[in-house]
Formats: C-alpha cells, structure tokens, sequence
C-alpha cells in the first residue's frame, strides 16, 4: 500500500488549527462599536475651535448603495465632512437596512451599542425605551441644545413625538411635508368612454367598477378587464375607504371596530363573486400582479401605495408606452357607510433618533444633533457642494451641475440625512420638485400628485386612521401578548369571508371574528385602549396634531 | 452486455423522466435569465418569458457599476475558501475517532453532538460568545461556528465506518498508526463524501448572510451575498429614500426591482452551478473502492 | 460491500478491557491520538455550542435586553402555560406536525429514487447535465419559487388553468382548496431540494463495489433484483442516518416555505409554528415566549430521534 497523503499534513494541520482556537480565545481585540475617534480629523480642528471635539458614535444605515470609489457607508466624502465640519470626532457604525432589528439588539445586549441611532421603526425603538437602554433627553437638551431646543420650542409638535409614557423626551424627530402616500386613481378615459360618472359612493364605486369589468372599456372584444384591484397595499387602501380600521375613536372613546368591516368585507365578496377583481388577488403577495395588470391598461380603478415620482418615472411611463392613450387620475375617497375620508398622509413628525443610554459624552451627541439640524447641514447633504454638485437654477432652487456627478457624489447619502426637515426650506424642499417636467409624462404626473394634494389633503374630511401608525402607541407586553396571536387569525377570517361564496355571508365572517377576539379575551384590549385614550392621549400625536401641520404647511404657500 | 426488453423500457423510462425534470428545473431559470436582460417596461408589464424583450443589461449594470462587487467577489472567496479548508479538516479529524469502536467515550460524544443539533442558545448568547473571544469583526466569527455542522460529521463518520474493516486491518498490519490510517488509507477511500461535504461547505459559506450582518460591523469586509441582498431589498422600498429623490429625478435609467433581482440571482447563483461538476468527478461509479482493492 | 459493524462488538470489547489490566493500558495508548485529533473538534462544540447554551433558560425567564441573559427576572414556567393557553397552539402544533410529516413521507425517498435514477444512467454526459439542473432549483429563494408555483397554479393566469379550461372548460382553485394547496406544497418542497439533497445518495453510490453488479448480472440477477439487493443495501446506513436525524427535525416546517405558499384560506391546516414564531417573536419582540415554542419543539424532536435510533438498534443499524 503507497501512501497518497502525507501523515504529518494532517497532523502539524491539526495542531495549527488548535493553536489558532487557543490564540482567537486569548487575542484582545477591541471591541470595534466603542469609539476609537477620528484621529487624523482631531488635531486639525482641535485649532480652529476652543475645546476639543469628543469621540461619539453613530449609526449609519447600510443598503450596499454607496458606489466603489466613494468607498463605504462608514468612511467617505460625506462622514468626512461631517466630521470636518461638526462638532464631534464621529465614528460611524453601519447598521444593515433590513436587519436593524437584530443589529441592534445584540449591540446593546453586549453593551456595543454606539450613542447615537438612527432608527424609524417604533417597534425596535420603544422596547429599548421600555428596558430603559436609551437615554431621557430633557435634561441633555436644557443643557448643551442650542438649535434643536429653538426648534422645540417653535414647533412643539417635535417634543410632543420625541416623549414616551414617562413624560421624557427620548427621541430626536424631524419636520416632513404632509402628502398623501395612499391614492385612488382610476381611467379617466374609460370612464368617458362608457360614459360613466367619477364615483361619489361605495355603491357607484361598485357599480364602476363592474362596468369596468364587464362593458370591454378597452374596446378589444374581449371580457380581459378587470374592474379594481384589491390585492395587498390596494386591498389596505379599499379598507381605508371604508375605514375598516382596528380602532377608531367613536363618542369620544376608542372601541374595535368591527361593522365597517363587514361593510368591506360585502364590497370585496360581491367584487369577487361577480369576478370584477382578479380571483388570484390573494396570492399576489406583493401587488405585482396587481401592478402588472394596471401597466398593460387591464384594470380601470387602482388604489395603491404610492410614491409619486417613482410612479410617474415607471408605472405611469410603461402604462403610456403600453396604452398610449390611458389617462390616468387621482379621485377622491368615496363615501361609504362609515363617512369620506382623507387618505393615509405621511409621518409630518417622524422621530429617527434615539441616544444610548451609557454614552459618554452626551454633550458631544447632542451638538451632533444640533449640527445636524441646521438648515445649511440639511442643504449641503441634500444638495452638495454649492459650485461643485449644484448651481442656482432658474427657478431659484438649487440645480445639479452635473447629474452623473450628482449620482456619483451625493445622491446615495440619504441615510445621513434622517435629522434633516426638508420642509423648512418651504421653496425648495417639496416633494414637488422633484419631477423633472420636461419629460411629459413625468409632467403628467406633476399634474396627478397637484390634483392629489388639493382633493386629498382636504381638512373638511377626517383622518382614516387615529394617527400614523408610527405614533400609535407602545401596547404593553401583556397586552401585546394577547393581542398579537390573534392578529392573523381575524385577517385571516375576513379573508375567508371574502372567498367564502353565497353560503359564507359578510355578517357571519364579522361575527366569527368577533368570536376569535372575544375567545382570546380582547376586551383587554380594548379596555387598555380606552384608558390609554382618557389618560394618555392628550400626550400623543393624533390625527389632529397632523391637520395641524397639514394646515400650517398650507397656509404657507 | 446485452439488454433485456425490460431493461430497455427501463432505460427509455428512465431517461424519459430525467430529462422531464432536468427542464422543469431549466425553464424557471431560463425566466430568470431572460427577466435579468430585459428592459423595465417589458418586466413591468409581464411580457418576459424565456427570451430577453428589450435586451438590455442596465440590471447587470446597475448591479455592478459602481458598486463595490469586486471588493465583496473577494472576500467572498477568502470566506468561502478559508472556510471549507477549516471546516472540512476539523471535520475529518472529528469524524474519525468517532468512527472507531475503541475510542473512549464514542457513545456520550455522539449523543452529546446530537444534543446540539437540537438546542441552541440563539443569536444573543453565540454574539456573547464571539464578542469574549474578541472575534468580532473579524471573518473568524464567520468560521469557527461552521467548523464542524454536526450533520455532515454524521454523515462522513458513517461513511467512514461503512469502510471495510479488511482494509483498516491490513495496513494496521503493515504498521499503520491512527494518523496514517487516516491520512493514506480512509481520506482516499471517502473521496466522494469528501467531495459532497465539501460542496455543503462551499453553499453555507458562500450563501453566509445572516452572519454576516450580525458578526461583521465593517462593510468592507461584507461578501456578495450581503451585497446583493441588500441592493435587491433596498430596490424594493417604496416610501423611504424620498429625502434623496426630493431633487430632481436622478435615475434617467428604467431599472425594476424584479430585473435587479434576476440578475442578483444569477451573479450569486453562477459560481455555485460552476463548481458543481467538478463534485460530480468523484461520483464516478464505484471508481474509488475498485481500484483501491485491485 | 459497505455495512457498518456492529455495535456489540464495541462493547464487548470495553467491557473485556475493564477487566484485564494490561488491555487497558494497551486501550488508552490506543487512543492517545484519537483524543489530539478529537481535540480541536470537542474544544469547538464546548465554546460554539455549549456556551451559548445558557442562553435556553431565557424560556424560563421574563428577556429584556438591559438585564441580559442572566439578570432577566425567572418566571418558571410561566411562558410555556401562556403558550399552552392560546387558543391557537394546539392547531398550530397538530399543522406543524401533520404538514412535516407528511413532508417527510413524500420528501425523504424522493433524493433516493432520484439518485439511483441518475445512476443507472450510461451516458455520462446526460447523467452531468441533468445532475447538473436538478440541483439549480436549491439556490432560489422561496419568494421566487412561490411565483413560480402561482405562474403555474393560479386561478385566473396559472397555466395548468388555462389548460384546463381548454379541456374541461373551467379552472380548479388550487391554491384555494386544502388538499390541491397540500400537495403543491409538498410538491414544490420535493422538486426545490431533490437535486441537491440526492448528492449525498450520489456520493453513497459511489462507494459501491461495482464487482458486486458484475457478479450480479452474472448469476442472472435483473435491474430490479440487481437494486433490491445491490443498490439499496449498498447506500442503506446513510439512508438510515438521513431518516433518523430528519425525524429529528418532525416538527421544523422551514418558514420561508410556508410564508410564501400560504394564503389566509388555507389557514387552518397552514398556521405552523415557524409562521407563529414569526409573527411573535421576530415582529412582536416576544423573545422568551418563542424561546419556549423552540424548546418545545426541539424536545419533542429530541424525543423522537433517541426513539428512531432506539428502532434502528433493534436492526443494528443505531447511530450509537
């Protein structure tokens, strides 16, 4: 027998790679969140200003987006600038997009987690506050806050979202502008094709619908319509609608709302029985079906989420290379059973920040914020250099000198500028300019989001919803406990009742539902809501605190 | 050797049935294929099937320009191939006293091993963990947790004990010890399975993701599968990133996230199908046992 | 031919070696370079896999973060009756195993056949290629696959329904009614994970003494006897590790499977635990309450795998 391998490869393999367990176990690696500093910056700067800059650090988020030559989410033009120009030696920590979550949480059970996150989700912000990880804020701001305190001050809309059940600030927020998110838009040109009305009701919303569907709008012989889509997102905005929403505010209490949803429930049953949606809407788990159908001219009403730039650079774009002549329009809510109501709006108050509780420096954190505020920050972030990325334009808005040097250079730094509030620059911070009117169809939908922001920000109409779902409040665990079990089953049943045919009425899914609920004891649930609204509501960012900035942002045109 | 008509029908079954799933396999992926070369309105309007419509490679583009692919291309590999080496070594040298009826302790090790199939601490405790043994940050952490998947140390211990006992005795015989027997006589025997498990290593380090995340706070260090995963999901959000796009329309470009997708499927998926046969050498029919006992 | 040897011949073996002294000395000199090989192995499960362990009585303990692991405050076994107590679980555990066992019933031979069809193939090159495609399928994800299943299943645009139409004039809710979304569930699972899982048979097979088959065919056995008593013996030990370890595993539905095929109509038999953990834990926060669901379910796996190899003994195949 010949040996093919030699003994002692294995043998010296083996005791290498003991040796390499046993040096793992003993090397001292510092801990890589703890602030190391920027050390080329601090002496610099150090003989500009009076005290030296302290160490902090800060979370960035990551989406992979930052081009190659720019380097990294952590290191490039825009974290040196920061840390050229700020008040603080900053050491970024990059946090993954889509795992935030879990980042974080095993950073601050290993007592690693920087001093300063940046994070929009309230479900991984509140139970850090809960466990009392982060850091109560009044005093820090009374303290070393110069802008963000003048800002609390003039919009106290900021303080009233930034504190949490105790009665402290934990959050840093920013200013948003209100627009709609959610819309109904239909085809113009079908409706005046079949000479039909824009739908005032619910009912005519039906009846559109099922001429849609059945009177060939297309004009292509064939019965290939479909009426209104209603899967995912659309589906949310029908129940909008019909503001088939868990809890509403009725005689000034909060109860569960359960009829409203047998009234969607009927609307979406007769819509699928009479086969004027896709009898797939179900499976089509992110609307692309849905979209898919919309873009090809095939469906006449389209309630979705939208984000309306992005809207008119493609849906609207491919629905006018596929059906040239489709006129696309935004129509008001109509009115059902329970009212006519605005759409969902976007957050005008969205708390991003949050500060770590054992942070050293807390002053250095709070001058970061305070930088980070400033309208020129916010500028120089959005924009880039003036002179190197961007020039005045004509409209008196800053333009891009170069778009490729736009796209190379500035347009990937979003995620540092989660403290910035666009809208104080209320000529050139809108959503608006963000449509690039000289391509016509991206003027068309210039036209869509105007018509949009005069019939849906409407303050004659009230809220779906009792607020943004960000400022809905924190359930305690026990409660959440109950109530989340039982969250799938209910959707799950109103589904059923949908596809249940004849035999399966609306009122019957409500009250096997209700079954469900009263089964798992929500009338916990309930009772908790009730008190949290006569105690604790006051506190809160409701939907008339939005009205509120809605209105003051109109005024100021 | 002359075939019987049963044989025949068998054979032509046989065939028949293979290369129906052999394409039912292919045509999704040449879906795939055909959605990462085509233009975003034809995506869009679902008009794809097996052919590019409106060929373009904007999705590949879009993927790779700019982006720090190569950076990432590399560390993958470093993880990939350090990885398999470490895994697989420490696997082997595992497997094979376990294989050994007098080993002390066999029983409780194996039943001890299972265990931990079973249970586990969960993320919080394994980062614990790793932060105390300063590995953290380092591709270490990546590593030294896979060394040894209790599954395939299973696996190649009983292929391991499958080994005729003649052999084993024969070099004992001739003067073998354990470290020898190993090294000449076992590992040459147990190609194949060595050959399987190093692919099983191969896809878990290549497809490392989660791990990533967690254990790497550097994004230079980030393999592509991070890489991509993270382009694929951040062209799926809707409502966010509108502070960037305030400015004027920056995308000139028409990408989808369905296109973006395709193709970041296809870039991670190439370096797996390329691998592959040369796995599939060592499954040549009995080629190993035979020649070793003639 | 490759079969194990037996386990009593090891015990046999340590029992004579406790009562002769020398044998013993020769014993531990015997197994002096086992351990160094063992070494590094053992250290890897202490720290990667027993450490970490600690972290299971979190099931025992009301989790938050500030507190960690250990400070959390204990509340017995108070998670595992608030499990209990919900309406749902029962359901849920019952689908959880019903939907993997069946998984296992259909899934688990599959890769077998699979494997012995690739092998009995001559032409080497149709044997790579199809080889080669059959493993594609395990590198997408299920959000893909899931779109696959519907291009092919849904009502209104599936294919097979466009078919049927043709044919029988109207199309089949499959994805709608519980016993066709079953079996396309099971289906998609088996077609997914055949190819990569047959691998290992694959590797199994090679390890076949290819003059047993001559021999065979010698004395006149045909294909199928040829299989019967060649083939199958020859792969049968890994058969019965796979089958003991994926018994393990019986009430483990895979998440991403089941959240991308699921669909509220099928509910009743679709709500497993993975869904549940999902929707508790992860989006939820409740850590210790799916701690306990885990243990829950790895006990009763547990349970199942020391009575699986218990079986196995009885035939001398155990893994210990």
């Amino acid at each position: 027998m010949k040996n093919t391998v030699n003994p002692w490869f294995a043998r010296i393999a083996s005791l290498l790679l003991v040796s390499v367990l046993l040096l793992a176990g003993c090397s001292q690696t510092p801990a890589p969140a703890e602030p190391e500093g920027g050390t080329e910056t601090d002496e610099e700067t150090s003989v500009n200003t009076p005290e030296a800059k302290k160490d902090i650090s800060v979370t960035v988020y990551d989406r992979g987006s930052v081009p190659a030559a720019e380097g990294t989410i952590e290191d490039n033009r825009w974290s040196k600038w920061l840390n050229e120009q700020g008040p603080a030696n900053v050491k970024f920590v990059a946090v993954p997009r889509f795992e935030s979550q879990q980042k974080l949480n095993v950073l601050f059970a290993s007592s690693s987690a920087p001093d300063l996150i940046f994070e929009y989700a309230p479900h991984i912000k509140n139970p850090l506050i809960d466990q009392g990880l982060l850091m109560p804020l009044d005093d820090v701001i009374e303290e070393y806050s110069t802008t963000y305190k003048q800002m609390l001050e003039q919009y106290p809309a900021l303080k009233k979202v930034g504190t949490k059940a105790d009665g402290k600030i934990y959050e840093f927020a920013r200013l948003a502008e209100v627009y709609p998110i959610h819309a109904l838009l239909i085809r113009e040109d079908w409706l005046k094709k079949l000479d039909l009305q824009v739908p005032q009701t619910t009912e005519d919303l039906y009846e559109v619908a099922k001429a849609f569907a059945e009177n060939d709008p297309d004009g292509n012989g064939e019965k290939d319509t479909y009426g209104i889509a209603i899967s995912l997102q659309s589906g949310q905005v029908v129940d909008q609608i019909f503001q088939a929403t868990r809890w509403v505010v009725k005689d000034g209490t909060v109860t569960r709302n359960w009829d409203n949803f047998t009234a969607v429930t009927d609307f979406k049953k007769r819509l699928f029985d009479e086969g004027i949606i896709d009898k797939d809407f179900l499976n089509d788990k992110n609307g692309a079906k849905a979209k898919q159908d919309f873009v090809n001219g095939k469906v006449g009403i389209y309630p979705l989420q939208i984000n309306w730039v992005s809207f008119a650079q493609n849906e609207l774009t491919t629905l006018k290379k596929n059906v040239p002549d489709a006129v696309v329009t935004p129509i008001p809510y109509p009115k059902s059973p329970a009212g006519q109501f605005n759409p969902a709006f976007s957050n005008p108050v969205q708390a991003t920040a949050v500060v770590n509780a054992s942070t050293k420096n807390p002053d250095a954190v709070m001058k970061y914020i305070d930088f980070l505020v400033k309208p020129e920050t916010a500028n120089t972030l959005k924009n880039g250099i003036e002179g190197e990325h961007w020039k005045v334009g004509a409209s008196g808005c800053p333009e891009p000198v170069s778009m490729d040097k736009r796209k190379a250079e500035v347009s990937w730094n979003g995620d540092f500028q989660m403290m910035s509030s666009t809208i104080l620059d209320t000529k050139c911070g809108k959503l608006e300019t963000g449509f690039n009117l000289s391509d016509p169809v991206q003027k068309e939908g210039f036209d869509m989001y105007k018509k949009a922001m005069q019939i849906y920000t409407d303050p004659s109409k009230p809220y779906v919803e009792i607020t943004h779902p960000e400022h809905m409040p924190q359930l305690p665990e026990d409660i959440e406990a109950i109530s989340g079990p039982m969250v799938k089953p209910i959707d799950d049943m109103f589904i059923k009742g949908i596809l249940g045919g004849k035999g399966y009425t609306a009122e019957q899914t409500t009250k096997d539902a209700k079954d469900i609920w009263d089964k798992g004891n929500g009338k916990m649930i309930e009772d908790w809501f009730k008190q949290w609204y006569e105690q604790d509501s006051g506190n809160a960012f409701l939907a008339k605190d939005i009205y509120e900035v809605m209105e003051q942002q109109q005024s100021q045109k | 050797m002359k075939s019987t008509l049963g044989e025949k029908v068998f054979y032509g079954v046989n065939y028949f049935v293979l290369l129906l799933l052999g394409l039912s396999c292919l045509l999704p992926l040449v879906h795939i294929l055909a959605l990462s070369m085509s233009d975003a309105h034809a995506i869009m309007s679902g008009k794809v099937s097996f052919r590019p419509v409106g060929f373009t490679m904007e999705s590949f583009q879009s993927l790779f320009q700019g982006t720090r692919i190569l950076d990432s291309l590399k560390n993958s590999i470093v993880i990939t191939v350090v990885g398999i080496t470490l895994a697989m070594i420490v696997t082997i040298l595992t497997a094979y006293p376990l294989a050994r009826k007098y080993f002390i302790g066999r029983r409780f090790f194996m039943l001890a091993f299972l265990f931990t199939m079973m249970f586990g601490g969960g993320t919080i405790p394994n980062y614990l963990i790793m932060k105390a043994l300063g590995i953290i940050n380092t591709y270490w952490a990546l590593w030294l947790p896979a060394l040894v998947n209790t599954y395939n140390l299973l696996i190649l211990r009983t292929f391991f004990l499958g080994i005729p006992e003649e052999v084993e005795d024969a070099a004992r015989i001739d003067g073998c010890g354990e470290w020898r027997l190993l090294g000449s006589i076992i590992l040459p025997l147990s190609l194949p399975v060595l050959a399987t498990l190093t692919l099983f290593n191969a896809v878990g380090f290549w497809n490392s993701f989660l791990a990533v995340l967690i254990y790497i706070n550097d994004t230079q260090l980030y393999n592509l599968t991070v890489l991509v995963q993270n382009m694929i999901q951040s062209q799926s959000v809707l409502q966010e990133v509108v502070a960037s796009q305030m400015m004027q329309s920056d995308d000139t470009a028409q990408i989808t996230p369905e296109g973006i997708k395709a193709a970041g499927i296809i870039t991670l998926m190439a370096p797996m199908v390329i691998v592959y046969p040369f796995v599939q050498k060592y499954f040549v029919k009995g080629a190993l046992l035979g020649s070793v006992k003639g | 031919m490759a079969v194990r040897p037996s386990q009593t011949d090891a015990m046999s073996e340590t029992r004579t070696s406790n009562r002769l002294k020398p044998s013993t000395v020769r014993l531990i000199k015997q197994n002096i370079p086992l351990m160094i090989m063992f070494l590094p192995g053992l250290l890897f499960y202490i720290i990667f896999k027993y450490a970490p362990m600690g972290g299971i009585i979190i099931a025992f303990k009301d989790f938050n973060l500030r507190d960690g692991i250990f400070g959390s405050p204990w509340v017995g076994m108070d998670n595992f009756v608030q499990l209990f107590n919900q309406a749902q679980s029962l359901q849920i555990i019952r689908n959880s195993f019903m939907i993997s066992i069946l998984g296992l019933a259909v899934g688990f031979p599959v890769p077998i056949i699979l494997a012995i069809m690739l092998n009995e193939v001559r032409k080497l090159w149709f044997k790579r290629v199809v080889q080669t495609l059959v493993y594609l399928p395990h590198f997408l994800s299920w959000v893909i696959v899931g779109g696959i299943v519907l291009s092919l299943f849904a009502l209104e645009s599936g294919t097979i329904n466009r078919w049927l139409e043709g044919i029988i004039g109207e199309p089949y809710p499959f994805m709608y009614e519980k016993v066709s979304w079953l079996i396309i569930y099971l289906g998609s699972g088996v077609w997914k994970e055949m190819g990569f899982a047959a691998i290992i048979y694959l590797a199994a097979l090679a390890g076949i003494d290819p003059h047993l088959y001559e021999a065979g065919s010698i004395d006149g056995a045909n294909k199928w006897q040829q299989m019967r008593h060649i083939t199958i013996p020859g792969i049968s030990t890994t058969i019965i590790l796979l089958l003991i370890l994926s018994v393990g595993k019986v009430m483990d539905v895979g998440f991403d499977q089941i959240y991308n095929l699921q669909n509220a109509v099928v509910s009743d038999i679709a709500n497993v635990i993975s869904l549940y953990i999902y929707q508790i834990g992860i989006l939820r926060g409740q850590y210790s309450l799916t701690a306990a669901m885990g243990i829950f379910e790895n006990l009763v796996g547990l349970v199942l795998i020391l009575l699986a190899n218990y079986i196995a003994r009885r035939f001398n195949q155990g893994l210990w």
